[in-house]
């Protein structure tokens, strides 16, 4: 078993060229032996399977505790990770250089929302 | 209980806009160091594929809470090392103090060379450890010589993962279904 893999201590990223780079330059990034990256770079060639594939490739990974991922990128795979409910690793969003970040996007806080739907009926 | 939640997204909120706020400058001192260097050199394409990770989502808190992204890191790591050279030299004195109160012996002659190299093999063993981890700083992946705007951008990432650990408890609370 990795050393990670005890404390889900690694950071993922998935996201444009400028976020993932800076993420890396703060020191997140992380090739394992079987050269499995810990990030996703997306750009205007990545496809949507690309993107789903790393999304639940990061899910399974015993040794990661947060996914980082761009909003416009999530909005791609919204549904995928609206109905995402596990605990860990945790998922959030963060805006890019080029897109803010909405909170009427948010998939955690839709979640919160339609807990406060259910709760008034 | 819904007061609680409330409470909780009303935190995530603030931290997301401190979040916002943060990755703005970093990405503005990042989009600087690519027209220095170039856009081919600040690039996926210079990305280390043997890269190993050094901050981590357990203890994201634990460094650079500098604010408004400030070089605290190059100073902290001058004045680490003025305090590394100035005990290093305080072990070389005592050793050479210990030897001169010794009296006679031959072999007391011999023992001097030796506390001497004890301590400059300590001292290559330390330079080397800095050597070694500078190497691992990811700044030297783009650059040799990283400019200035590269090292701000990398304070505010830095900064970013720091900040990290404030989503942690609003994140754990608010995932839950109840």
């Amino acid at each position: 078993m990795s050393v990670y893999q005890k404390d889900r201590s690694l950071i993922a990223v998935i996201g444009d060229e400028d976020t993932v780079t800076g993420l890396l330059l703060a020191g997140i990034g992380h090739v394992d032996s079987k050269q499995k990256a810990n990030f996703l770079v997306v750009d205007s060639k990545t496809t949507l399977p690309t993107i789903e594939e790393s999304f639940i490739e990061f899910t399974r990974r015993k040794d990661i505790g947060i996914i980082l991922i761009n909003q416009h990128v999530a909005d791609d795979i919204r549904s995928m990770l609206d109905e995402y409910h596990q605990a860990f690793p945790t998922v959030l969003e963060i805006p890019s250089k080029d897109h803010p970040y909405d909170p009427a996007k948010d998939s955690i806080l839709k979640r919160v929302q339609k807990l406060f739907g259910d709760d008034q009926r | 209980m819904l007061a609680n939640k409330l409470d909780q997204v009303d935190i995530y909120l603030q931290q997301q806009a401190e979040l916002r706020e943060v990755l703005r400058k970093g990405f503005m001192h990042l989009a600087e160091a690519k027209y220095i260097l170039g856009p081919a050199v600040i690039s996926s394409d210079s990305y280390d594929r043997r890269m190993q990770a050094t901050r981590f989502w357990s203890d994201s808190s634990s460094e650079d809470q500098g604010d408004d992204c400030e070089l605290e890191d190059t100073n902290k790591a001058k004045a680490k090392q003025t305090e590394a050279i100035t005990v290093s030299t305080l072990r070389q004195r005592k050793g050479i103090t210990q030897v001169v109160q010794r009296n006679g012996a031959d072999n007391d002659s011999a023992k001097p060379n030796e506390e001497l190299e004890v301590d400059h093999s300590k001292e290559k063993d330390r330079k080397a450890k800095e050597r070694a981890k500078r190497l691992r700083d990811p700044l030297y992946m783009f650059t040799a010589l990283p400019p200035k705007s590269l090292r701000d951008a990398q304070d505010c990432f830095k900064r970013v993962v720091s900040l990290l650990e404030n989503f942690r408890e609003p994140l754990e609370q608010l995932s839950k279904e109840s």
